[in-house]
């Protein structure tokens, strides 16, 4: 679990090339949102209609899983974090993601899939005060007070498991994709590297799936 | 010292067995389901990567235990 090596300082934070990527990939994400939304129209143009027609799918997902209205309410927090998760994921595709200094995929990182993590974790619980005021705290102790310990434990392994599953999937298709290119680079590699198309979606998938799980079933309507 | 290394690589395969039978009975299940009610597939099919997300934590602890030997070993 090394971390990757610090390029320069900016006062006493360091900043290294996982850095970069994710503040370009954050820009380059601002000025898409930015540049489709300036010009709505009602008969959409090309980009817009794609973009449109991603953000419907992950409503109707979304929606899927939470319920109509929760599903509305929190729509922004799970398109995000999907959009950004994938095209982190993605990034690690490029040609010299990882060899030239300045750009790594984000998401081979455990801090930054660590942090993701934290917010889902903060904003699960955040949101489950905010709909169930006081009350939210009763259903660590449903249906057997004695299981409360479990139930805890359980609150804190979540994000374990959310940023480990993200981390160990990228780093390791990273790692398969690395080792085709040593043993033979020609034909080899594209085997791994269509199994890491597919599988940086899927996760991002699961890590939007999960945290619509999370959420729904703390703030969720149903009597905790 | 070679010892930690089979340790290792015992941590992250024997944690494969277990979830990777279970996998493969979650998906087994969610087909015939798919097939038995079509129109229902999307939402089989959600459920089904909620569900391995699950089972692929145990696989994950497995591979933060290697991990955690492997910085061990230095």
């Amino acid at each position: 679990m090394e971390e990757s090596p610090v390029l320069f300082y900016i006062g006493s934070f360091g900043v290294s090339s996982i850095i970069i990527t994710m503040v370009v990939i954050t820009i380059l994400l601002v000025l898409l949102g930015y540049v489709i939304s300036r010009r709505v129209s009602i008969v959409p143009g090309k980009l817009q209609n794609a973009m449109e027609m991603l953000l419907g799918s992950l409503q109707g997902l979304v929606s899927d899983m939470m319920g109509e209205k929760l599903g509305k309410r929190y729509f922004p927090l799970m398109a995000t974090l999907f959009i950004f998760i994938i095209v982190c994921n993605y990034s690690g595709l490029l040609p010299f993601a990882g060899e030239v200094p300045g750009f790594a995929a984000p998401t081979s990182s455990l801090s930054v899939t660590a942090g993701l993590a934290i917010i889902v974790f903060i904003a699960t619980h955040y949101f489950g005060l905010k709909e169930h005021k006081f009350s939210y705290f009763k259903h660590f102790f449903k249906p057997i007070v004695f299981l409360f310990p479990i139930f805890l434990l359980d609150e804190f392994i979540r994000p374990v498991t959310l940023s480990l599953r993200l981390y160990g999937n990228i780093v390791g298709e990273e790692t398969l994709i690395g080792k085709a290119f040593e043993a033979f680079p020609l034909i080899l590699p594209l085997l791994p590297q269509m199994f890491a198309l597919f599988m940086g979606f899927l996760q991002a998938f699961i890590f939007m799936l999960l945290t619509c799980v999370y959420i729904g079933g703390a703030a969720g309507e149903e009597e905790l | 010292m070679d010892l930690g290394y089979i340790a290792v690589a015992l941590s992250i395969g024997l944690a494969t067995i277990g979830p990777g039978i279970g996998v493969g009975i979650a998906a087994a299940g969610t087909f015939s389901a798919m097939a038995r009610q079509p129109e229902m597939a999307n939402g089989f099919r959600n459920y089904m990567f909620v569900i391995i997300a699950f089972m692929e934590s145990y696989v994950i602890f497995g591979l933060l235990f290697a991990l955690i030997i492997l910085g061990r070993l230095g």
